[in-house]
């Protein structure tokens, strides 16, 4: 009688039974969808620590301070609770001289700048000189002046809680007009209705010198902007103007100017661009219906600059050229041809229209906002210092808020489906993200703008990348009693193949046992 | 024996489902919808058609027929994506080439001009409808085949095809779960992906498709209830084939009737009036309706928050007082702006749907079972 662990029948059962039971879990394995371990506690942590409690907002917040600079009152005054600037008496005469000399006002700012300006971005200078009350002025770069008289120096205290208010921008914010995101495409199109009599020509590339680099280059620590122009010709309107014989113009309605996009077949978008793009768009109206006015929705009258946004799109400015205006008013033939370029002036018209638009839709308050306070224009560059400031505030907030809530949002969504596959890529750039969300909240305690931006682009970059990678796509979902019908057809004969087998050696064993005893 | 008794328990502890648990909770429903944005501000239509062939013409013309719909009420087609899984204007077997008709008075071409498909033929298929609603594409796919919604959009998601019980079948060889797409809405609605869904669906058990939602304000409607068929409306004898199917045919007559392609006459419809206007008699289905994610009653709802678009335009009274920089055109360098964020970074190949290597693995451990077996009982 061989003994157990001689007999060849044993090894084989057991080798068969131990590469089963090894394989079994490996076979459960690769029917499910492979997820790669996401740093859920980290995602978790952060979001306790840099979100506010119960809401989603970021507890980063870069300050923003103002020092009140006192000029021409007596040595004693003071101002109660603020932050007051010293400056040397000589200096102080120079500033006094530059505010009540000069007329310009540009002048008055520049000089103010060399004088007393702010470099670090978040900290401003209110400069109170003595002199008849007078309203706020808020300069290019980071400074800001007033004049009060001694008797009344007190009220800066309201001054500098109003400037805190109109320096940080939070008013406006209220409506974004297009996404926050870290690269734009800017699309300047000309729509040209009648190429064939009214061809007018525009020479971008200086317009794109002259007016648009010099702000984009200021706004790039924000985002990327790309720029790009087309010219298109014989778009539609999207409803037949009506003549108004009172003022001698055609003129159409606000409603229906809404669906102009609908009108035209034109691919505005360039099919190659998958971030968000903005688009300008100047008509020139065919000569048949010119001037073309646009009625506002009350129908009241003409809108003043006869153009408008449309959120999230772009925005549209329905030119009449000078050429076409002439003609309609009858200085020049009917038939004369208009086969010109723009003019220096028309130029300027429209690019001024096109920085108003573009500044509003990213978010920065138009020429007309502030009423109360005189907000000095950034004649060479379109957009001043402090506003450029209040959007990386704005922003930096915006970056993490949704950089935290993207890493949140992907942690949920893993646990809560597992049939959704998470590749190591996708957690390597949850780990980057969230270094970064740290990285940035540390500057953000030095109070360092710059720092505190690059680190928060990247850090919501990275979230979005990992929320939208395009291997986290879900297994489609089979109901287990489904898996079980498909498995089972094959399993089940060999299992009874396999049990009997079983049965029969156990069987064989307890004989054996029992012949041994 | 007791082997035995232990291999039946695990092969029933199998087959016990581990159900998901999903409670629509209110609270949250009420939080985020009475919390925000009650009012959207951009509209989206996805129109998908998953069947193809010639004699699935009907399937294609009920697309179409929603994507005039919308298209007429204002949304641009930049903000919506066609998915047309076959080509039937251009089949042989078309006796009116380029043509598509959803009625035998063959009014209005629906292949007319313009008309953007987004997905076309292969294209369509359960992966791109997936990737299309979470956004999850490949660096390379264009921008008119992305659903660029954000919390402000309000979503129009039309599907028609061969379905049955929780399954929509996709170009005759895939199907798309109930599941998948409660799981498809969940994953929008986490990222904030939108503010209100109607989905809508005309196929045989239609409402089977809406049982496992339970993502807050998506309103579903379907063209028949479990266990019923939805049936074309009528043929026409020249195309050959069925042009419309019923549920299609009588939203289209209730935009007919009360709208007329007007916007205006679209605010003041509701989604209550649309779901009455079915008679379940003319539809020879019950259609159905999930209303119960929405905190909105239907009848506050105007159906111009779906179909159609009605964005308002602002206008700027001042302009920004530039005056250029002149030195700038002669002097500076050419600034160029380049992206600079990374290209999306493809490292590994990486892992796509593959059902069929579970099968292969499981076949082959069973081969070697079979073997061993055999080799056993020798």
């Amino acid at each position: 009688m061989k003994s157990l662990t001689q007999s060849k029948r044993f090894w084989v059962a057991i080798s068969m039974a131990i590469f089963i039971i090894c394989n079994a879990p490996i076979w459960w394995n690769t029917t499910g969808a492979y997820q790669t371990n996401l740093p859920h506690e980290k995602i978790e942590n952060a979001a306790d620590q840099y979100l506010e409690t119960g809401m989603d907002i970021s507890t980063c917040s870069l300050s923003l301070k103002i020092r009140v600079l006192l000029v021409g009152f007596s040595e004693e005054t003071t101002i109660y609770g603020q932050n007051i600037l010293t400056i040397s008496p000589e200096k102080q005469s120079a500033v006094s001289n530059v505010i009540n000399n000069n007329v310009a006002i540009q002048q008055v700012d520049d000089e103010l700048n060399s004088l007393v300006g702010s470099n670090a971005r978040g900290l401003y200078h209110l400069i109170v000189n003595n002199g008849p009350v007078s309203r706020l002025h808020i300069g290019k770069y980071r400074h800001l002046w007033v004049n009060l008289p001694q008797d009344r120096v007190q009220e800066a205290v309201g001054v500098v809680q109003f400037a805190y208010q109109t320096l940080s921008l939070n008013s406006i914010m209220q409506q974004p007009q297009v996404k926050t995101a870290l690269d734009y495409r800017l699309t300047f199109s000309l729509l040209n209705q009648d190429p064939t009599t009214n061809l007018i020509q525009w020479d971008f590339p200086s317009l794109e010198k002259r007016f648009l680099n010099p702000i984009l280059n200021k706004l790039k620590p924000l985002a990327e902007f790309k720029v790009d122009s087309q010219v298109l010709h014989y778009g539609n309107l999207p409803a037949k103007p009506v003549y108004n014989t009172n003022s001698n113009r055609y003129e159409i309605n606000a409603e229906d100017m809404q669906y102009l996009l609908n009108a035209n077949d034109f691919q505005f978008d360039s099919p190659a661009y998958n971030g968000t793009s903005l688009q300008f768009l100047l008509l020139l109206p065919s000569r048949s219906i010119s001037p073309l006015h646009i009625l506002d929705y009350k129908q009241q009258g003409p809108v003043q600059q006869n153009a408008f946004i449309v959120p999230r799109w772009g925005a549209v400015y329905v030119y009449n050229t000078v050429k076409t205006l002439q003609i309609a008013q009858g200085q020049e033939g009917k038939d004369a041809a208009t086969h010109s370029s723009m003019t220096k002036s028309e130029d300027l018209n429209i690019m001024q229209v096109f920085i108003e638009q573009f500044r509003v839709l990213i978010g920065l308050p138009s020429s007309t906002d502030n009423e109360d306070v005189t907000v000095v224009p950034c004649t060479l560059d379109g957009v001043a210092e402090w506003e450029v400031d209040a959007l990386i505030r704005i922003r930096t907030i915006n970056h993490l808020t949704s950089a935290l809530h993207s890493l949140r949002t992907l942690s949920k969504l893993v646990h809560q489906m597992p049939n959704v596959m998470v590749m190591e890529d996708v957690a390597e750039l949850c780990d980057k993200s969230l270094a970064n969300i740290e990285k940035s909240n540390v500057y953000c305690e030095r109070n360092d703008y710059d720092g505190v931006l690059v680190y928060a682009k990247q850090a919501v970059s990275d979230s979005e990348h990992a929320f939208f990678h395009p291997s986290m796509l879900s297994l489609l979902y089979f109901p287990d009693s489904q898996k079980l019908a498909v498995y089972l057809p094959l399993v089940l004969p060999v299992t009874f193949t396999v049990l009997m087998a079983i049965v029969r050696e156990v069987k064989l064993l307890r004989m054996k046992k029992k012949k041994n005893q | 024996m007791k082997i035995l008794l232990f291999l039946l328990l695990v092969i029933t502890s199998l087959a016990i489902c581990e159900q998901y648990e999903f409670n629509i909770d209110k609270s949250r429903i009420a939080q985020e919808f009475l919390g925000k944005h009650s009012k959207h501000n951009n509209n989206w239509a996805v129109l998908v058609c998953t069947s193809r062939f010639w004699f699935n013409y009907r399937h294609i013309a009920n697309t179409l027929s929603f994507y005039h719909i919308v298209k007429k009420l204002g949304i641009p087609d930049s903000n919506i994506i066609l998915m047309l899984a076959d080509d039937v204007a251009c089949n042989a077997r078309n006796s009116y080439p380029a043509q598509i008709f959803n009625n035998q008075n063959k009014m209005t071409n629906l292949y007319g001009d313009n008309v953007e498909v987004d997905y076309r033929g292969y294209e369509v298929t359960v992966e791109n409808f997936m990737r299309m609603m979470t956004d999850r594409h490949e660096h390379e796919v264009p921008r008119n085949k992305r659903l660029m919604t954000d919390e402000h959009s309000n979503i129009m998601i039309y599907m028609t095809g061969h379905g049955g019980n929780e399954f929509l079948k996709f170009q005759d060889q895939e199907e798309i779960n109930s599941m998948d797409i409660a799981d498809l809405i969940e994953q929008m609605f986490e990222k904030r992906r939108y503010n209100e869904i109607l989905l809508m669906v005309d196929t045989c058990q239609a409402g089977s498709l809406f049982k496992q939602i339970y993502s807050p304000n998506v309103i579903a409607a379907g063209s028949s209830m479990i266990g019923e068929n939805s049936y074309s409306h009528h043929s026409d004898y020249d195309v050959g084939v069925a042009v419309i199917d019923r549920f299609t045919y009588f939203t289209l007559e209730f935009f007919e009737t009360y709208v007329v392609g007007d916007f205006k006459k679209a605010e003041q419809r509701t989604l209550s009036e649309l779901f009455n206007s079915y008679n379940p008699n003319t539809l020879h289905s019950t259609p159905f309706f999930k209303t119960e994610l929405s905190p909105k009653p239907l009848e506050s709802i105007p159906i111009s928050d779906f179909f159609g678009s009605d964005i308002k335009i602002n206008f700027l009274s001042g302009k920004y007082g530039i005056r250029g920089n002149a030195s700038a055109a002669v002097n500076s360098e050419p600034v160029s702006f380049k992206r600079v964020g990374k290209p999306h970074e493809r490292s590994k190949p990486e892992k796509t749907l593959e059902y069929t290597w579970d099968f292969y693995a499981t076949f082959s451990v069973l081969f070697i079972i079979v073997f061993a077996a055999s080799f056993a009982s020798k």
